[in-house]
């Protein structure tokens, strides 16, 4: 049978554990809005001294409120969600590049060339007509000068934006390899090390917005991270990500340790900016080709029949655009030929010396090839020109959704983990209630004994 | 399920992100008038768009190179019809020239006429139109019959496109209508005609009666051949006309927006934010903070 003493001994754990109770609410609050922070919940339970029952409490730590499976599930949806987004942004820019629904793009530019060919028919001897075949040509390369370079710089830009990423994903890598050694050294002294496994937590999901993660936790609280199918964290040591470009120019990863071979894990990455990086920058590559034998085609059956006709003197009509002899890079390359730039006179409108100046055999022809379907084989220009617009469309649609859905999935890994770890301020409240009316409780038996011991003490010492 | 600050946050401002981007798409389509404003929007519809608008292009600009071909045209052909009317002339004055009792006085007198009636066929057969002389051919800077009466022009076709089947050739013939190449030179005819009432002698004039005749037929042959390509080009004028009228359809039905539809949804999505908004406010004012 326990004495008033012993019920003093456990007066004085209750206020000690209720205090701990009202500390771990009180760390909630303060961390309500800490990204990453799981809240922590007071491990209370009964002192047991032997077998004996004293009825004392005591507060044996914290715990945090996660799951390693929420976790995971967090992660992976954090690097579909951000693949997706880097794939749906980067589609945006290449879908802006070739958006001609406000009717100033390319399309426009390829009409109004067939249409000065055309004019120029009527008016074969106008110096006016032929300024302004000039002119819709100098268009004509210019537009396709500024596409190509244009898509040419997102590729390279691309390239940046992918070495940027892979250095913060090495520096969120070492700070986990870090912060693994310092966990393991806490789980070794007995602490509880939440703040720390918090802190790697928001490291590790800064790192799977980059590259894919899978983690799994090892008995002594180091986490190993494998990535793109290859090891990238294991205890205190992590592999080292680099972007280069293959033969064919298209973007690699490779994974290394300080100063050991690199790994090719391109063909292993399945999320994270990196993913949506290689995979928007293939489609940009893909375009960008089809874009220039679009260009190397509209251009080559253009020399072709200009040189078929005869020019204002008489002379036959040379080549008007200057071109590389393969499509690859015809965007940017292409420029009218020295010989008829400024030189209105060497556009050959006439199909036949006898018939110049008024012979508009030519012209016609070329202002004709609008119609002619020779480019992609059976295509007209503008037919093709409207199938790269239709493949970009389709595909920046399909990246929209996908980018959608891969955001709804991302929110419901967050609302899951949310539901379990994070702080709700109204259930700490409540906690702060109840550990505050323990402790007074607590108080008042403490009081109670003293008013006893008091009396007991008064009345046995007079 | 434990609700969580932060998931109370995220509910309401992930749904007020979405009302937000729906709202902008649609304030978009109401602004724009059209119901795709990218690629992504519908890249079919945004392809055809592309095929529509070359298609549009195509047709304004046969409907230019119509309106710019038509003038000189309809110019040739009544050229030609003044030149066939002289002509007539020229054979009455041969007809009373061809006479044996028409005076030496009357006949010189018929001979000033044809000699003034050949000025007025020359000065017609040099007219110029809109892009040069109608009738050198391709020679456009060259008059067509020089001061002694020879034909400096050539046979050469101007073509254009008109939109269907072949290249069709827009000058009107001068080399067909005036020389040997229409198979009577009728400036020689005139020639002939002038010499024989000077040189009085009567069967002389008598014999180019014929050839005064042919020469008419040739000039009118040439017209009628002029009022076919006026012809043709009105047939492929109303036909561009109607290619742009179909094409106008199919851009109204592929790109354009309905706008009863976009001004709906777009209420729709006020209305929608505003409950939305109203409540989120209560959803998150919902706090036992400020009971205990």
């Amino acid at each position: 049978m326990a004495g008033l003493t012993s019920l003093l001994n456990t007066a004085r754990d209750a206020l000690s554990a209720q205090s701990y109770g009202l500390n771990v609410a009180g760390q909630n609050v303060s961390n309500a809005n800490t990204p990453q922070y799981v809240r922590r919940e007071a491990i209370i339970q009964t002192r047991a001294l032997g077998t004996q029952t004293t009825g004392t409490v005591e507060a044996l730590g914290l715990r945090r409120a996660s799951d390693a499976y929420v976790d995971r599930r967090y992660f992976a949806a954090n690097s579909g969600q951000n693949a997706a987004s880097q794939y749906d942004g980067d589609l945006a820019q290449l879908e802006a590049v070739f958006n001609d629904l406000s009717g100033t793009g390319f399309g426009n530019t390829l009409d109004a060339l067939f249409q000065s060919f055309r004019q120029l028919s009527t008016q074969p001897d106008s110096v006016v007509a032929r300024a302004d075949v000039l002119s819709k040509l100098d268009a004509f390369t210019s537009r396709s000068s500024e596409i190509g370079d244009s898509l040419a710089n997102q590729q390279f830009e691309m390239v940046g934006r992918a070495r940027e990423m892979a250095d913060q994903a090495n520096a969120r890598a070492a700070e986990i390899a870090q912060l693994n050694q310092r966990i393991v050294v806490a789980k070794q002294l007995g602490e509880d090390a939440s703040d720390l496994i918090d802190q790697r937590n928001a490291k590790l999901l800064g790192l799977s917005g980059i590259i894919d993660v899978r983690t799994l936790e090892s008995k002594d609280g180091s986490v190993m991270v494998q990535s793109g199918g290859t090891t990238l964290i294991e205890g205190s040591t992590n592999r080292n990500l680099s972007i280069s470009l293959d033969k064919d120019g298209k973007l690699q990863v490779l994974a290394s340790r300080p100063g050991g071979p690199a790994a090719d894990i391109t063909s292993g990455l399945s999320g994270g900016t990196l993913a949506g990086l290689k995979d928007a920058r293939e489609d940009v590559f893909d375009i960008s080709a089809r874009f220039d034998s679009l260009v190397f085609d509209v251009a080559t059956a253009i020399n072709q029949q200009h040189k078929l006709g005869q020019d204002l003197n008489g002379t036959p009509g040379t080549d008007v655009f200057e071109i590389s002899s393969t499509s690859t890079g015809a965007a940017r390359t292409v420029r009218v030929s020295a010989s008829v730039v400024d030189n209105p006179s060497a556009i050959a409108a006439a199909a036949t010396a006898e018939s110049i100046p008024g012979g508009s055999g030519n012209a016609v022809l070329l202002g004709k090839l609008a119609s002619v379907a020779n480019i992609f084989g059976n295509r007209t220009a503008s037919e093709a020109y409207g199938d790269v617009v239709g493949m970009v469309g389709t595909k920046r649609a399909s990246a929209t959704s996908d980018a959608t859905l891969k955001q709804d999935v991302f929110s419901q890994a967050e609302a899951a983990r949310e539901s379990l770890g994070g702080v709700s301020l109204d259930e700490e409240m409540v906690n702060l209630q109840k550990y505050q009316r323990a402790y007074e409780a607590a108080t008042k038996v403490l009081s109670t004994v003293d008013t006893l011991l008091e009396e007991l003490i008064a009345r046995v010492g007079r | 399920m434990r609700v969580s600050e932060a998931l109370k946050f995220g509910l309401v401002s992930r749904g007020l992100g979405n009302l937000q981007t729906r709202y902008l798409k649609s304030a978009t389509q109401a602004t724009t008038g059209q119901r795709i404003n990218a690629p992504s929007d519908d890249p079919t519809a945004a392809a055809e768009a592309i095929r529509i608008r070359s298609g549009m292009s195509g047709v304004e600009g046969i409907g230019k190179t119509i309106n710019s071909v038509q003038g000189d045209v309809e110019l040739a052909e009544s050229t030609l019809a003044q030149a066939g009317d002289i002509l007539q002339r020229l054979r009455e004055v041969a007809i009373s020239g061809s006479s044996d009792s028409v005076s030496a006085e009357q006949r010189a007198a018929l001979a000033q006429q044809a000699t003034d009636l050949r000025e007025q066929v020359l000065g017609l057969a040099n007219t110029r139109g809109s892009r040069g002389y109608l009738f050198s051919g391709t020679l456009l800077n060259v008059s067509p019959i020089d001061t002694a009466g020879n034909f400096q022009g050539n046979d050469e076709q101007q073509l254009v496109d008109l939109g269907t089947g072949d290249p069709v050739a827009v000058n009107v013939s001068g080399a067909r209508a005036f020389t040997a190449a229409g198979g009577r030179n009728v400036i020689q005819t005139m020639d002939d005609l002038v010499n024989a009432l000077k040189g009085g002698d009567s069967t002389a004039v008598r014999a180019t009666l014929d050839a005064i005749t042919g020469s008419n037929d040739q000039i009118q042959t040439e017209r009628a051949r002029a009022g076919l390509l006026l012809n043709r080009l009105e047939l492929s004028s109303t036909l561009m006309e109607q290619a742009g009228i179909d094409l106008a359809k199919r851009k109204n039905s592929v790109i354009d927006a309905d706008m009863a539809t976009t001004l709906t949804s777009l209420t729709q999505l006020q209305s929608a934010i505003g409950n939305s908004l109203a409540v989120g406010k209560q959803v998150l004012s919902l706090s036992a903070l400020d009971r205990f």
